[in-house]
């Protein structure tokens, strides 16, 4: 397919934006009394160089003459399966809905719980069958709480069950 | 002497040993499953060195990347998915290999290969290491300042997307590291009055999220079963002889591999792209290349391994790591309290001699678990994915929760998480992010006491004759690559035009 690569643009916009928004709060820092440097210095610098590199990949990406649109190349995946390149995909959405149901849930339920709904759906988004999920779940789900709990002495939410 | 005695006392006890074996046979696995890289098994194995003594923890590390970069050519010859950046040299070869019926072949030129680069490289740090060291403890601020800027932008210049993607990869890095508390006058920097940002982003969850949690996301449901596969019936069998057939690849690919893996901010993986392309220049068959022929594969497997050694001389020396892998060893080397630098090895050479042989064992170890590992192949590519996904998610999530028992952590890794996949769908590229967050602190203190000692003059950067070097060769390395990024923009352009312009004048 042949396109300009509207997502650099974009990419090189939010870059640019963000680097002003890091070159603005880094203004606001105090330096030191009676010293050349302070700690908003790094910062001035790191948000100046990267609005300039977001503008200039913004810029790159609009005058770039139509090419093929790139194709992902990273690491193990020069051949089949196809890895996915957008988050736009129920694979990758379920995925991420389920770390951040974890995030909710883990102190509220506790980790042995939360964890085994985790899993359990995780198993199915990744196309395992009911049953393996049903076995599996509970069974990973104990295997790490062991391994961390009294392997690393973790402390996991217990969550309501105290 | 006593340091060497003492070293063999922190690697030769049980602890230390069993962990070695379990993190090779860790390594082993994640590298050998197809589209799982040594790095997101290093990233994996971080949050249980957290709970380790020093030597142990860098240990696991070293063994579960050395066996994973190994185990990265099983899945690049049986199913033409390589396991690394640096296997996908020889992937085609390798791969053809396996179709002849010569996979025990091409994997054993894998693994013996990998071994004696290994153990090449390693006497290659052995010698330099301490003589670098001994060099490097007359450097100032001004000297670790400009290496490390070298080493930064070396790993934003090479990497794939262009200057402009890598230089913002490398800043996002450098961004994320200034998060928290300032080292200079403890002010908040960004924190935005969340108390869990003063305490600043730790890299474990940022790795994890960066490598392990965007891995599965590109790596998606697919199943790989419908991809025919090879049996390997006898692994290694002829594998000497064609190694010795080939001395002079294997010994020239081993010496590049130590050269290129130990230059600051470079790594391993462009040094078998660059052995390979010189074995096919320089063979008396390059027509055979790319076809199952073996000379490009023991070549590059050597140069593999031996960079992956090497890299370990500016991580150890100066503390700046030359890849991912070895900026996440830098990282748990600071965190257990072995700071990387000159005094790692004149002060407390113990810990040196002892990383040192724990190189030996790993490189060693690869024999006997290559060889299980090539029988055991179709097995381990036939790991339900789904099952895969679930275990690997839910230990991504325990392992980010555990460095500060907080749920931010988890936050922290779901956040970049969904940057890094996102940068890396329009070729970002996410080692310099890495780098960007280890090493932003060393950069931004020596940046802050050399301006100190120079009150604010920018030029007093380059009033030590080895600062001023490195400070000329970095200045030097951005206008080269800005030049030629120009030039060839330039060159594509007026070919464009004059393609465009020839029909209609035809």
């Amino acid at each position: 397919m042949k396109s300009r690569s509207y997502a650099d643009v974009a990419l090189g916009v939010v870059f640019a934006l963000g680097g002003l928004f890091v070159l603005s709060q880094a203004l606001t820092i105090r330096s030191m009394p009676g010293m050349p440097v302070g700690p908003g210095l790094f910062p001035t610098i790191t948000g100046a160089a990267m609005a300039l590199f977001g503008l200039v990949l913004a810029v790159q990406a609009w005058f770039a003459p139509e090419t093929e649109e790139p194709l992902l190349v990273s690491e193990g995946s020069e051949a089949p399966p196809a890895p996915k390149s957008s988050l736009l995909n129920p694979f990758a959405l379920g995925i991420l809905a389920c770390v951040a149901a974890s995030i909710v849930l883990i102190p509220v339920l506790g980790f042995l719980i939360a964890g085994t709904l985790l899993t359990f759906a995780v198993v199915l988004i990744s196309g395992g069958r009911w049953l393996t999920a049903l076995i599996f779940a509970p069974v990973a789900t104990a295997l790490v709480y062991a391994a961390f709990v009294y392997g690393f002495r973790v402390p996991l939410p217990h969550g309501f069950l105290g | 002497m006593d340091a060497f005695v003492t070293a063999l006392g922190l690697v030769f006890n049980l602890e230390t040993l069993i962990v070695i074996f379990l993190s090779a046979v860790f390594g082993l696995f994640v590298g050998a499953l197809p589209g799982l890289t040594a790095t997101m098994a290093t990233a994996l194995l971080v949050p249980v060195t957290f709970y380790m003594a020093p030597i142990p923890a860098i240990a696991a590390i070293i063994s579960c990347t050395a066996m994973a970069i190994t185990a990265g050519d099983l899945p690049g010859t049986l199913l033409r998915i390589p396991g690394t950046p640096a296997s996908a040299a020889y992937v085609e070869d390798s791969y053809r290999m396996a179709q002849k019926g010569q996979a025990g072949l091409a994997i054993g030129i894998g693994v013996i290969g990998s071994v004696l680069g290994g153990l090449f490289g390693f006497v290659f740090l052995l010698f330099t290491a301490p003589a670098l060291a001994k060099f490097a403890l007359g450097f100032s601020s001004f000297e670790y300042f400009w290496l490390a800027v070298l080493g930064l932008s070396c790993a934003a210049l090479i990497s794939s997307g262009g200057i402009a993607k890598g230089a913002l990869s490398l800043l996002l890095g450098l961004f994320i590291a200034q998060v928290g508390l300032d080292p200079l006058t403890a002010s908040q920097r960004f924190t935005f009055g969340f108390t869990e940002l003063a305490g600043g982003i730790s890299f474990i969850p940022a790795m994890i999220g960066m490598f392990a949690l965007a891995e599965i996301l590109r790596a998606g449901r697919s199943a790989i079963s419908e991809v025919p596969q090879v049996n390997v019936r006898n692994p290694f069998k002829g594998t000497l002889k064609v190694i010795w057939q080939y001395r002079k690849n294997q010994m020239r690919g081993s010496i590049i591999g130590s050269l290129i893996g130990a230059l600051p901010g470079v790594g391993g993986d462009l040094a078998a792209w660059v052995t390979y392309s010189l074995a096919k220049r320089t063979s008396k068959t390059p027509e055979k290349f790319g076809k199952g022929h073996p000379e490009g594969l023991v070549e590059a497997g050597a140069t593999n391994n031996a960079a992956l050694s090497s890299s370990w001389i500016p991580a150890m020396v100066f503390g700046i790591p030359g890849d991912a892998v070895t900026a996440i060893a830098v990282g748990v080397l600071v965190m257990k309290g072995l700071d990387p630098g000159p005094q790692l090895l004149t002060v407390n050479p113990h810990n040196f001699y002892a990383v040192m042989l724990v190189f030996v064992i790993a490189n060693l170890l690869m024999l006997p678990l290559g060889y299980v590992a090539a029988r055991t192949a179709r097995w381990i590519f036939e790991v339900p994915r789904a099952l895969l996904n679930a275990a690997i998610l839910l230990f991504c999530i325990v392992g980010s929760y555990s460095i500060n028992n907080t749920m931010f952590g988890v936050i922290v890794m779901l956040v970049l998480g969904i940057v890094a996949f996102i940068l890396e769908s329009r070729q970002f590229a996410i080692a310099p992010i890495i780098l960007g967050i280890v090493l932003g602190p060393l950069v931004e203190q020596n940046f802050t006491t050399s301006m100190m000692i120079t009150s604010g003059n920018f030029l007093g950067f380059f009033g030590r004759p080895i600062a001023a070097v490195l400070g000329v060769a970095t200045l030097l390395i951005w206008g080269l690559v800005i030049a030629g990024t120009i030039v060839r923009s330039r060159r594509e352009r007026a070919a464009k035009n004059l393609a465009n312009a020839t029909p209609s004048q035809g």
